[in-house]
């Protein structure tokens, strides 16, 4: 299994602990890094100053102030289209799911997370 | 001309059928005379002698009804009547003006001023008795209408606020739901260390005790957030129906697609077989929302599935459920009746059983949202639904849709 980099971008830090908890085992073996960004600038910044390495999975939400997920997925697809998007969102309603796979999200993950499931589909990376 | 017979519809009219106030601008004593005495034991009358003390008197008096006359000292008739109207919060007077000028031109002065009706001298009391009766009726029809409507808006407003509420419940409830799950993998996790570690007897039963009482907590906490995760996902489906987009569609699969949604749903749930008859009409189409009306249908499948597997679990092996759905073009119109033969609905249930939060699932089964939400998304697409039940026997849903929409559309867009 090769390591993974997950960039989750959530301006809501309550989640840290979350995705700590449920990829602790994941972290612990070394298959995963997680690194978190509490706002869209933020992770855009990251990406810019790694731009060599091309290993990096990002998890946003959609609903954020200043610039939200479909606005940061457009970016990322625009600046680092070999850099793979995932949406998060309490409001998984068709609009935004189609929405948002026309822009380029590998796939929609409804809030509150399955994380059964979003385990499953990481690990299929 | 004075009521010596009193229509026998008028003796029930009485001031408290109409106490609503009726203003008489009248200047001459013999016509007052006249009126007071024909008027005065059905109504509520309220006597001025020129324009300008009507006019002082209307805010405070607030008449239903004012009888003016078109000659008048100080401020005639037709001034009067122009200065009521010009007041939007008087509006809803009616204004009859009784006057001597009978020429056309004069009666257009009136109507034209603002009056409802124009009677001229003399004239009989019991036309007058009756006028009134019937502008006191429009006049409360009125008045109904302007508070269902605020009613409405009121409504309205409240199903906008519930939806900002659902918004803000939505994600601390998240978190909530994710973290009860978290302790939920916590307690796993003790397991796991614990199966390292040997407890003496005492001491294994406290910690199998305190284990126990661990994971029924974080057990019911999820379920019961996922409870109001279900409330608050259909608040804002509700909410959110109107991004849906209006195609024609084919009723057809709408409901056929319904069923199967609402049938594999509830194979999973209950253990009764039952095979749903469906017939519809090829090529009923009509314009709508897919999504919304799939809701509809599913939502009334849903229950019927699930009061089936209600008679099912009380009855004898002898029950056979039935569903069967029937969809026909009628008048214009598509009729889908959903018949089950279910435990039926208590009449008093009925009563109000498209309001929101009405249930009768066993508390935590059901949101009482389902069949609210049916009937608003019917109502969007002009449509009208029914139910008939019998307790014990069945249950009809009947849905009805209006047709002609489509039919104009294909009209014009055909070549």
């Amino acid at each position: 299994m090769k390591r993974i980099n997950l960039l989750i971008v959530d301006d809501e830090e309550d989640i840290i602990p979350m995705f700590k908890f449920n990829f602790r085992k994941e972290v612990k073996n070394q298959n995963l890094t997680l690194s978190f960004f509490g706002s869209a600038q933020k992770c855009l910044d990251f990406l810019e100053k790694h731009k060599e390495e091309d290993d990096y999975y990002v998890l946003t939400d959609i609903n954020m102030p200043e610039i939200d997920g479909v606005e940061l997925l457009e970016s990322i697809k625009h600046n680092f289209p070999y850099v793979d998007v995932f949406m998060i969102s309490a409001y998984a309603t068709k609009s935004y799911m189609e929405i948002t796979q026309k822009k380029g999200a590998k796939k929609f993950f409804a809030k509150p997370i399955d994380f059964k499931y979003l385990k499953n589909t990481i690990s299929e990376l | 001309m004075l009521v010596l017979n009193i229509p026998k519809i008028l003796i029930g009219i009485n001031m408290t059928t109409f106490n609503e106030k009726i203003l008489i601008v009248e200047d001459e004593d013999i016509n007052i005379k006249i009126l007071k005495k024909g008027l005065g034991k059905f109504f509520n009358l309220t006597i001025v002698n020129n324009g300008q003390d009507a006019i002082e008197i209307i805010p405070s008096l607030k008449p239903a009804i004012i009888l003016l006359d078109v000659m008048l000292p100080v401020m005639n008739g037709l001034d009067v009547a122009k200065h009521i109207r010009s007041n939007p919060s008087f509006r809803d007077i009616k204004i009859i003006m009784i006057s001597v000028k009978n020429n056309l031109n004069d009666v257009l002065k009136g109507y034209d001023a603002g009056a409802n009706d124009y009677i001229t001298k003399p004239f009989h009391i019991e036309e007058l008795i009756a006028k009134i009766r019937s502008f006191l009726k429009i006049y409360h029809g009125e008045f109904k209408l302007k508070n269902n409507l605020i009613s409405q808006e009121q409504l309205a407003s409240l199903g906008m606020l519930s939806a900002g509420i659902a918004h803000e419940i939505k994600n601390p409830l998240n978190f909530i739901i994710n973290y009860s799950q978290m302790i939920d993998e916590v307690v796993l996790d003790c397991d796991e260390f614990m199966k390292n570690i040997k407890l003496e007897n005492e001491h294994l039963e406290a910690w199998q005790d305190i284990h126990k009482n661990f994971k029924e907590a974080s057990t019911l906490i999820v379920k019961h957030s996922f409870r109001i995760d279900d409330i608050v996902q259909s608040m804002l489906t509700k909410a959110s129906t109107s991004k849906d987009r209006y195609v024609p569609i084919d009723i057809k699969k709408i409901v056929e697609s319904s069923v199967n949604m609402a049938y594999h749903t509830m194979r999973c749930k209950y253990p009764f077989s039952i095979s749903p008859t469906v017939e519809i009409q090829d090529e009923l189409i009509i314009n709508a929302y897919p999504s919304d009306l799939s809701r509809a249908f599913i939502n009334l499948f849903e229950n019927s599935f699930y009061a089936l597997n209600e008679k099912h679990k009380q009855e004898e092996s002898d029950f056979i459920p039935s569903l069967s759905i029937i969809c026909i073009e009628k008048e214009k119109n598509i009729e889908i009746s959903i018949k089950d033969n279910g435990p039926g609905i208590n009449a008093e249930i009925m009563k109000n059983i498209f309001d929101p939060f009405v249930t009768t699932k066993p508390s935590g089964s059901g949101t009482g949202l389902g069949l609210y939400i049916s009937h608003d998304i019917i109502a969007k697409h002009r449509g009208e639904m029914h139910v008939k039940s019998k307790e014990g026997q069945y249950t009809e849903f009947l849905i009805i849709l209006p047709l002609d929409d489509y039919e104009d559309f294909d009209e014009e867009d055909s070549p």
